[in-house]
């Protein structure tokens, strides 16, 4: 099993597309995110996987910038998301996991406004949009309301934002959630191109079958802190990933006798 | 059953203000405010005056006022406290006679509630007479304040059904102006009424208002004080009724509401293959502004005030004020100079006091934004130039129809540089608050409404706040248009200018500051507007 490769602080790598130094979040009294180093190298689909709670989605907020850390520092192709925002965010596509978008704009509309917003030529905005959503299979809903798409349809889309500007890193949160197998199949092979041409894929997700079959390297979250990180093989060391998994951050037995009472005739 | 609901409401109203002195700021101060409403109420009621007529006009004009703030101000922005979200009661194994018991319980405990109670309380000391007429007239009361409790609830429910349904849209778009026609008709043919005309119009008001639900209500008091104990027992059946037709009413709209989505909206035709000009519709044809940042922010908060069907039942109440506001030129003989047209910048201003919470719409969606490298200020301009196309609209349609009543054409080019320097104040004050007090609008599955119980606080207190700047800020422009009309006419060109220049002034310091703490703290805003903090 692989430890985490950077100590304490080190200095971040000088191929990383994403890096972390000490990252920390706390709300109240709970620890999520306990300084957390990570490099993540480019040109990599980089998995992270832990637990429910383990820190995932508030470690990628805190690097696409959409959430102040306490402490650290993030730094995305060596520019630091809180000191020069502008710059770090020009280089990050995001999908967060809560799909709240602008709900009252069309599909169309979402992604020429999320362009716009960004600083994009009108007319670079109107030709990529139109391909995306051809390529996503969201051409036929794009004059939908927002509000009506499925929970599929909505990733989709987000995910057609987070490519729009054409993003060195991608951070996708759970991306493959709720997304049916056909539309697995074409998200994985868009982000087989975005990682071809030199781009960087971090995702989050539950679904370590996934994680296995699409990433080279992967992290494993635990309480805030990263228990594993490396190359797949290294990690899992001819084990399933699923199985790493369980073994680092332990699988809750249900004790003897607990929970009689399911499954009997008593309400 | 009504034990755990009440004691369930208490908790979630406690657990809501923890951690947030802000929330336990807006909810005391809001409190204290009610209590004092409510005193004042209680002690008009418990002291009525001495003239028969008023006397029995009093309890009448009362019950059907606090009707009405209950039916309007959750649609204008206030919010309904559903602190327990009826949705979530829908899963568990209640009977229909307990799911109302509960959530009516749920409904009745709350500031607006026990203020509402306390001051209409004040008809029981005020009208009762002898034991029989006490039960009466607080039979009244209970019978008053189920009917605001439900009718809020009701209208509110069947707004939200009728405004998610396509058809409920059409009739929207059928029944304002029509509403606003007939209003306006009958607004020019009280004209002649003269000089009384404001106490005949009371009088006359309060004659149709009794033979409506809460005026039996009110009437049903002013029967027991005559110890007319049977026929006031009598008019409370028509308010009981009504109250029962409103809770079942509730009740199916619900459940219909839980149980079924929004349908599909299609827009005709595709704007994919469409000019890149209009990037993919969200501009439209000739749209004024530019078609960067600022524009896409305007064309969406523009597109939002049609399509999100709160906004919608928003500005739909926003044309009714504008037509009192006419009838008001019409009905009030003192307002019927050609001065007048002035009072269209004053009303458009008002109206524009709306900026004081630009990203409520936006919600947890405002992620895009900060996701979005790019200067924030540009989201406040684009925000600012979609409200002032919105209260220049209203401005555009109330002031000519005053300026035909009163004659007043001449005012208009004056009324114009006072709303545009007066909006340069409600926008400047309203980008700042709208950065550091944000309340994201409610978002509920069953009511458009709904909102956590202090929501409604935290809003009456930032409007409060924001009120009370805007009208210092505001009051030498006004002072200046008051000495102009009463002293020396030449001031009130003078005013038209310093309006300009001032209001511009105003406009670009709150902006500065506005933009100048966003650019730092756009995480903040997000967090403030996200459902973790509307929940």
């Amino acid at each position: 099993m692989s430890v985490p490769e950077t100590g304490p602080h080190a200095p971040p790598r000088p191929d990383a597309a994403l890096s972390t130094r000490g990252l920390s979040k706390r709300f109240g009294e709970r620890v999520a995110v306990a300084g957390l180093d990570l490099d993540v190298p480019r040109g990599c689909l980089f998995g992270l996987v832990g637990p429910n709670g383990a820190g995932k989605t508030t470690t990628l907020r805190m690097v696409a910038g959409l959430l102040r850390p306490d402490a650290g520092v993030a730094l995305v192709n060596g520019v630091d998301v809180w000191r020069d925002p502008t710059r770090a965010k020009a280089a990050i596509g995001v999908v967060p996991e809560e799909m709240r978008l602008f709900e009252r704009l069309t599909g169309a509309e979402l992604l020429a406004y999320h362009g716009l917003l960004r600083g994009m030529d009108r007319h670079v905005v109107a030709a990529r949009a139109r391909e995306l959503l051809e390529v996503l299979g969201l051409t036929e809903a794009a004059d939908t309301l927002v509000v009506d798409y499925s929970h599929g349809m909505r990733k989709k889309l987000t995910l057609a934002a987070a490519l729009l500007h054409n993003p060195r890193v991608l951070l996708l949160d759970e991306p493959f959630e709720a997304v049916d197998p056909v539309s697995v199949r074409t998200i994985r092979a868009v982000l087989d191109l975005h990682v071809a041409t030199g781009g960087t894929v971090v995702f989050s997700s539950h679904v370590m079958d996934m994680v296995e079959r699409l990433c080279d390297r992967v992290g494993i979250l635990h309480h805030g802190r990263l228990v594993a990180e490396g190359p797949l093989e290294a990690v899992c060391q001819g084990r399933s990933l699923e199985e790493t998994f369980v073994e680092l951050v332990g699988a809750r037995v249900i004790p003897s006798g607990a929970l009689e009472w399911l499954g009997s005739s008593s309400g | 059953m009504v034990g755990v609901f009440f004691r369930l409401k208490l908790a979630l109203i406690r657990n809501g203000l923890r951690g947030s002195p802000l929330r336990v700021a807006g909810f005391a101060v809001v409190a204290s405010w009610a209590g004092v409403v409510a005193l004042l109420s209680f002690s008009l009621l418990a002291h009525p005056p001495a003239d028969p007529s008023n006397r029995a006009d009093l309890p009448v004009a009362a019950f059907a006022l606090v009707f009405l703030g209950w039916v309007v101000l959750p649609v204008i922005g206030y919010g309904l406290d559903e602190t327990l979200d009826p949705s979530r009661l829908a899963l568990l194994p209640l009977r229909r006679r307990q799911l109302m018991t509960g959530l009516f319980v749920a409904s009745s405990v709350g500031v607006g509630p026990v203020a509402t109670l306390l001051g209409l309380s004040g008809a029981v000391p005020g009208y009762g007479r002898e034991p029989g007429g006490w039960a009466v007239v607080a039979a009244a009361v209970a019978v008053e304040f189920v009917l605001c409790v439900t009718g809020a609830r009701a209208v509110t429910t069947a707004l939200s059904r009728a405004l998610r349904s396509r058809r409920g849209r059409d009739a929207w778009l059928v029944a304002l102006p029509l509403f606003l026609l007939v209003t306006s008709l009958l607004a020019l043919a009280a004209r002649p009424l003269g000089p009384r005309a404001p106490n005949q119009a009371a009088s006359q008001l309060v004659g149709v208002l009794r033979w409506l639900p809460p005026g039996f209500a009110g009437h049903a008091v002013h029967l027991a004080e005559q110890g007319r104990l049977g026929a006031a027992l009598l008019d409370l059946i028509v308010p009981a009724a009504t109250a029962l037709g409103l809770v079942l009413g509730w009740m199916r709209n619900l459940e219909r509401l839980a149980h079924s989505s929004e349908p599909v909206a299609r827009r005709r035709g595709s704007t994919l293959q469409a000019r890149p000009d209009t990037v993919l519709g969200l501009f439209p044809a000739g749209w004024p502004f530019p078609r960067d940042r600022r524009g896409a922010v305007a064309a969406k908060d523009l597109r939002y005030l049609w399509r999100d069907p709160m906004l919608r039942a928003q500005r739909g109440m926003t044309l009714i004020f504008a037509v009192g506001a006419v009838a008001s030129v019409a009905l009030v003989p003192r307002l019927q100079g050609p001065e007048a047209v002035l009072n269209a910048a004053a009303f458009a201003w008002l109206f524009s006091l709306n900026a004081v919470n630009q990203f409520a719409a936006d919600r947890a969606a405002y992620w895009m934004q900060v996701a979005a490298p790019g200067d924030p200020r540009d989201d406040l301009v684009g925000k600012n130039l979609a409200g002032a196309l919105l209260y220049g609209a209203l401005f555009l349609l109330v002031a000519p129809a005053i300026a035909a009543l009163s004659g007043g054409w001449a005012y208009l080019p004056l009324a114009a540089c006072l709303v545009v320097g007066l909006f340069g104040i409600s926008f400047g004050v309203g980008n700042v608050a709208s950065v550091r007090l944000p309340i994201p609008m409610p978002d509920s599955s069953t009511n458009l409404w709904a909102a956590r119980g202090d929501q409604g606080c935290g809003t009456g207190l930032v409007m409060q706040l924001v009120f009370a700047l805007n009208v210092a800020l505001a009051a030498p422009v006004g002072a200046l248009v008051f000495a102009g009309v009463r002293f020396w006419r030449p001031l009130l060109w003078a005013a038209g200018g310093f309006a300009l220049a001032y209001g511009l002034l105003v406009y670009r310091t709150g902006l500065r500051l506005a933009a100048g703490w966003l650019r730092g703290h756009q995480p903040e805003l997000l967090e403030n507007l996200s459902p973790r903090q509307a929940a």
